[in-house]
């Protein structure tokens, strides 16, 4: 939150070594610390190490440097290609995924930043055959055209209706107010909302 | 992004350790530093989180003496959602958080990293163009640039715009700020987290390296307090605002017995207007009186070649604002 | 004739046009000759009784779209892939005196380098590509960037057409302010008309914005090839790179270009461009698979454009309200090849008119035009439209009989009445804003047009289908060309299903792939209206094998077997499929061209109406509601059609009030090339759109459809241009429609 006048290397007088992180109950450990002296904070990288991430309900490794965001880390390194690169900058919506149940920018996310928490992307809604009334809705109102924006509509759309139950019209539209879609499929993805919290197409 | 080191700290006394340390910069929720790296205008070594520090930095509670203290890390939409935040006093301050960004910008956001964050000037934030603010440059690019969305009061080397909705209301609640840095702690005015004069040359904030913002503190209020937040915007769905407005009042009856105006999206700090706000202390809210004081909240502007549109639009929405705060 | 008729075709009469909108309009029918090609299979018409076309049935990959498990070229992943940039010149114009790539070659991580311009090659725009690289992940290509040493000559550039020495002199309200060049016909028209007007319109530079950005993965093996392309045009796209890798020296024997799901394109995506041969280029050097996609900010200031635009026009209407002169002089803002900037505007206004027309194109050093949703037709219908309106209220008419009153489109006389009803116009219409009021509202209204009845497709080939029928009783119709999110694929399955009496839920619509038959790009509304009697042609092929088959079966001649409603001749479509065996019945189906003979329309209609409201305090305007109707000559797949038409309108309201392009004229670079400042609408900008898709028998081919995603385009923003109009009672003449304009239109009154 400071702005350091320059940006040119110095010492880093806390970081002993290199840190690789060890799995732990909380996800990361660095491998070194400080043998003795004040407490001293544990760091990673910049160098590449492995983290484990909670995605959609199962633990995952993954191998990630520090300025690697969370959406890069689902996109290339899970094979998690629901969420999509559009903007890079969160203000598009199209790499939304839940953390924590909250809709979030997965782009402006440091991988690092997810540690400890829940990610659910698009792919937890659907299992073979069997989808997420939600998405059943989506095709049924034909909420989607080319399908770029659609993951990230769906997770919005979805936390619309864990958060709200039975969403009115200006709920719907303030909850999608940050998922752009170039085609113009706005109107059938509320629809889709609406049925589904209507209870159709189970 | 260049690489940097990822410091995780398990205690505020890590994270003062930590942030004493050259070319280190603290993240929050990191919307706006994750932001200016990927420009690679930010290079910092190393990245201090402090989402971590829970106990210490987030969460809103109501003090004894009826303060409210809100933590640095709190999220905008636990401010717009807390219980304590849906009193009539805070309208203004849970209205200009629902307004910022979009529901998953706001699900991260946090109001320290909101007040705190860079101009959103289209010279200083790009890789490609070298201006004074961004002090790669010897000019402001905006000022003979294009500046549509820039200053059109209190600028004089650099036309940026402070870009928090948050900060106007807070100013005008004449909130305070807490800080640490190493074995200091400080309590100050929230008009002390600005430059008085802000010149190309000073950051958006007057904070020091190593300093972290811990607690916004909100006075509680007299009886009688009204508040309000209007802006207006190009789009609604997810904009910034081209100006916005904060009003706190005291009313007692009919009459305005206490008045602050805070304007934002006008200038590079959040501008308090006193002589306007003057203007309404002792009377009663008319027509008349608001389209004065909104002429007066515009007086002494100085807009640059393609933002004039800014001070008809700014009397509207101070207008706006001090209606809804007189309803 | 019926869907069910298995004799050959030959000089045919059909029943074409539409039944009454309302019920208070007439049925617009009547018999007409056509005379279909030898071996093309026999026409539907106005009286032919569908079974799955026109119905609701939903959209075939929604599913791999909702679901997120659709790949796009953006998804693709190898465990060797390695990702790319390209390297772009940072000014505007100048010559390339220097470009040395050996530093970043020789960087780790780095697996790519190729130059792409030669020392001496004119620079034309900010972000003109001078190399690429590619390495293991894009920070180091971005370092690697950084180290390509390129020196310039600069040149003194300009960004804004308007500065240009060709641009028109304009007045201080922004008019063009030129002597008008004589004309005899239209000056007398002008001086003996009872009213006359003159207005100055201007529209600024689109962007497509497509959510996808341009870009592919290149992968060899060999000398063959295989891309993944965000692309609207598999075979565009094909044939590019393989001439253009050729070019360079780099043998090539096959391409195969996939483009199962395409994240948008909407006009921009028809070449391979410089990233696709980059693309190709670096996966040759680098021996593994590339992935090189544009960032959100190349995607706005190198993939093309919408031109912006002025236009002027003056004219006249005599008494009785019929428009007797039209000039029009336009100037399109190119970029540096002064090419794309043309508009039109709708003469079906002026047919009797006294009318002349004259645009120029201004090239300015800025990225160029790429055809986009309709090109030239919004901004033309803005300024016609809205001018329209303004002679209108000039002659005391009101605009929307003033458009009956000129309109030759017969079509649309029936759908104006009919959208009008709809809307509540004259109510709306007459509805009186109070004096002083803070809001406002006003209506307005706006033609749509559009000319695309389908191509067959070059002089050496004609678009194909690959339709076969397999034992089990499942069918899949296969074209290569490419699905944007048209709905390609669906119509497919429709279509097929239709014409073997089947359900929908037993085809599969296939596209994307260049293995498959040659389709056109996807541009000019063309896909669906190429493709389509290509698949009933299949289809009816097939059908035809199949009902061979089960005649000798049964013993009895061909003509006795009927195949509809799920049965062939006295069979189950499940048992006569089992008469198949193993080598399923495969047929290739062709596009025939569209009959010589003069349809019931040359193109198709639409109209649309829209409502405001306008803050007048602040200048915001906010579009609460809008209804439009569009024809696409047979509407084939319904739900997939209405959102096409209202995907289009939502993005005609987001040029009419949000969008433009703002460019720094000393650098020459776009300064919101991002989705925080180039606006694009949201849900909470959004109006209440209905829309009604107007089924039309047109009897131009075997299946009749027209195309659909351009014409909804030409007419949004023209509607709501009028409605504010109405509301604030004068015209803000500008593109887009942002409060200050607005409040300077007030101010001026």
């Amino acid at each position: 939150m400071s702005h350091p006048p320059d940006h040119g290397v110095s010492r880093r007088s806390f970081l002993k070594g290199s840190a690789v992180a060890g799995i732990a109950s909380t996800g990361i450990t660095a491998a070194t610390k400080a043998a003795a002296g004040p407490p001293v904070p544990d760091s990673f990288g910049p160098g590449e190490h492995e983290i484990s991430l909670l995605v959609n309900g199962a633990k995952k490794q993954v191998k990630v440097e520090t300025r690697t965001t969370l959406l890069d880390a689902l996109r290339d390194h899970m094979d998690l290609t629901g969420a999509k690169k559009i903007c890079d900058r969160g203000a598009c919506g199209g790499c939304t995924v839940l953390v924590d149940g909250e809709p979030s920018n997965s782009c402006l996310m440091l991988a690092m930043d997810a540690v400890g928490s829940e990610v659910r992307t698009v792919e937890s809604l659907a299992n073979g055959d069997d989808a997420h009334p939600l998405v059943k809705n989506f095709v049924k109102c034909d909420a989607l055209q080319c399908g770029f924006c659609t993951p990230g509509m769906v997770m919005s759309s979805i936390a619309c209706l864990e958060k709200r139950g039975k969403p009115t019209p200006d709920q719907m539209r303030q909850d999608l107010s940050g998922n752009l879609c170039r085609c113009g499929t706005y109107g059938r993805v509320m629809e889709a909302i609406t049925k589904t919290a209507n209870g159709e197409n189970k | 992004m260049k690489p940097f080191t990822y410091v995780v700290p398990k205690s505020l006394d890590e994270a003062k350790e930590a942030a004493a340390q050259p070319n280190t910069l603290l993240k929050g929720a990191g919307l706006d530093l994750v932001d200016r790296m990927k420009e690679r205008l930010q290079t910092p070594q190393n990245i201090v989180n402090l989402l971590p520090l829970k106990q210490d930095l987030k969460g809103i509670a109501v003090e004894d003496n009826g303060d409210v203290r809100i933590g640095a890390l709190t999220t905008l939409t636990e401010i717009e959602n807390h219980e304590a935040m849906q009193d009539p006093v805070f309208s203004a301050l849970v209205k200009s958080c629902s307004t910022t960004g979009t529901p998953q910008v706001r699900n991260r956001a946090t109001i320290a990293g909101n007040i705190l964050q860079f101009t959103r000037c289209w010279y200083v934030r790009s890789e490609a163009f070298h201006c004074l603010h961004g002090g790669r440059g010897p000019t402001c690019l905006a000022m003979t640039g294009q500046n549509r969305y820039h200053a059109v009061m209190g600028w004089s080397d650099c036309v940026r715009v402070h870009p928090s909705n948050v900060a106007p209301p807070l100013l005008a609640l004449g909130a305070e700020y807490t800080t640490v840095k190493g074995k200091e702690t400080r309590r100050r005015k929230f008009s002390d987290l600005f430059p008085a004069e802000p010149r190309a040359e000073n950051p958006e904030h007057t904070l020091e390296d190593g300093e972290i913002v811990t607690a916004i503190h909100i006075k509680k209020q007299p009886a009688g307090v009204r508040t309000s937040y209007a802006e207006s915007r190009e789009k609604e769905s997810f904009d910034w605002a081209t100006t916005a407005c904060a009003v706190r009042l005291v009313m007692d009856g009919n009459k305005i017995t206490e008045a602050d105006i805070v304007l934002g999206a006008v200038a590079p700090v959040p501008m308090p207007r006193p002589q306007a706000a003057a203007m309404l202390v002792g009377k009663e809210p008319s027509k008349r009186l608001l389209l004065r004081v909104a002429d007066m909240a515009f007086q002494g502007a100085a807009p640059l070649a393609h933002n004039a549109f800014k001070l008809p639009i700014g009397k509207a929405v101070v207008r706006d604002a001090l209606e809804q705060a007189t309803r | 004739m019926s869907a069910n008729d298995n004799n050959q075709p030959r000089a045919t009469e059909i029943t074409v046009g539409y039944k009454a909108l309302s019920p208070s309009q007439k049925d617009r029918l009547k018999k007409i000759q056509v005379n279909p090609e030898e071996g093309d299979a026999p026409p539907w018409d106005a009286l032919t009784n569908y079974k799955t076309v026109g119905t609701d049935v939903d959209r075939i990959d929604g599913m791999q779209k909702a679901t997120g498990r659709a790949k796009y070229a953006y998804d693709i992943n190898f465990p060797d892939l390695q990702q790319a940039m390209l390297m772009r010149a940072p000014i505007a114009k100048g010559v390339l005196k220097g470009l040395n790539i050996d530093e970043a070659k020789a960087m780790p991580g780095i697996t790519a380098v190729v130059a792409l311009k030669e020392v001496g090659h004119k620079i034309r725009y900010v972000g003109d590509v001078l190399a690429a690289v590619s390495g293991k992940n894009l920070d180091l290509v971005r370092d690697a960037i950084e180290k390509i040493r390129a020196e310039y000559d600069t040149q003194e550039h300009n960004v804004d057409y308007l500065m240009d020495e060709q641009a028109p002199l304009l007045d201080a309200k922004g008019n063009v302010d030129e002597d008008w060049d004589e004309h005899p016909k239209v000056d007398a028209a002008l001086t003996s008309s009872a009213h006359t007007h003159t207005g100055t319109y201007r529209t600024e530079v689109q962007t497509h914005s497509s959510l996808e950005t341009h870009g592919n993965v290149c992968k060899w093996d060999g000398k063959n090839l295989e891309v993944w392309a965000s692309t609207q045009a598999t075979f565009g796209v094909r044939g590019e790179l393989a001439r253009a890798l050729g070019a360079r020296d780099i043998e090539v024997e096959a391409v195969d270009v996939h483009a199962e799901y395409v994240g948008g394109g909407f006009g921009s995506k028809f070449s391979a461009g410089i990233e696709g041969l980059a693309c190709a280029m670096l996966a040759h050097e680098a021996k593994m698979p590339v992935k090189l996609m544009l960032d959100r900010f190349e995607e706005h200031t190198s993939a093309g454009n919408r031109p912006s635009s002025l236009m002027q026009v003056r004219g006249g209407v005599d008494k009785n309200g019929k428009i007797t002169a039209w000039d029009w002089r336009s100037f399109g803002g190119c970029g540096y090849n002064g090419r794309g900037g043309s508009v039109r505007y709708p003469n079906y206004y002026m047919s009797g008119a006294a009318t002349r027309r004259k645009h120029k194109d201004i090239a300015c050093d800025t990225d160029p035009a790429r055809s986009m949703r309709a090109p030239g037709y919004p901004q033309g219908w803005f300024g016609a439209e809205m001018f329209i309106d303004e002679l209108a209220k000039k002659a005391g008419i009101d605009p929307l009989e003033f458009r009956l009153r000129n309109d030759v489109e017969a079509m649309r006389l029936d759908q104006w009445q009919f959208a009008a009803e709809q809307f509540g116009w004259q109510k709306a219409r007459e509805k009186k804003n109070e004096r002083g009021a803070r809001y406002v509202t006003g209506v307005g209204c706006a033609s749509a047009r559009w000319g695309q009845l389908g191509r067959h497709g070059g002089r050496r080939m004609r678009y194909g289908i690959t339709c076969r029928i397999h034992q089990n009783g499942t069918v899949e119709a296969r074209s290569g060309a490419q699905d944007i999110g048209t709905g390609l694929k669906t119509v497919i399955q429709m279509l097929t299903a239709e014409e073997l009496g089947v359900p929908a839920d037993r085809v599969r619509g296939v596209s994307g792939h260049t293995s498959d038959p040659v389709g056109p790009g996807s541009g000019g509304s063309t896909t669906t209206p190429s493709i389509a009697p290509a698949v009933r042609h299949a289809a009816w092929l097939a059908k035809n094998k199949l009902i061979e088959t089960v005649a000798e079966h049964l013993g009895v001649p061909k003509k006795d077997v009927t195949c509809a409603d799920g049965k062939v001749g006295t069979l189950s479509w499940t048992d006569a499929c089992k008469l198949i065996g193993p080598t399923s019945i495969e047929v290739h189906g062709e596009r025939y061209p569209n009959y010589r003979d003069k349809p019931f329309h040359p193109g198709v209609c639409g109209a649309q109406f829209a409502e405001v409201r306008v803050d007048t305090w602040t200048g915001e305007v906010k579009v609460t509601r809008m209804f439009g109707i569009q024809d696409c000559g047979l509407v084939i797949a319904k739900k997939l059609a209405e959102s096409q038409v209202i995907g289009a309108m939502i993005q005609g309201v987001s040029y009419a009030v949000h969008e433009q392009r703002i460019m720094d004229q000393r650098s020459g670079r776009m300064l919101n090339g991002d989705f925080l400042r180039y606006k694009i609408t949201g849900t909470k900008d959004l109006p209440d759109i209905e829309c009604h898709m107007h089924s039309v028998a047109n009897g131009h081919n075997n299946t009749g459809a027209a195309g659909l995603g351009e014409p909804p385009s030409t007419a949004t923003a023209a509607a709501i241009g009028n409605a504010v109009f109405h509301a604030i009672g004068a015209p803000v003449r500008h593109l887009p429609i942002t409060p200050e304009k607005v409040l300077a239109a007030i101010a001026s009154k």
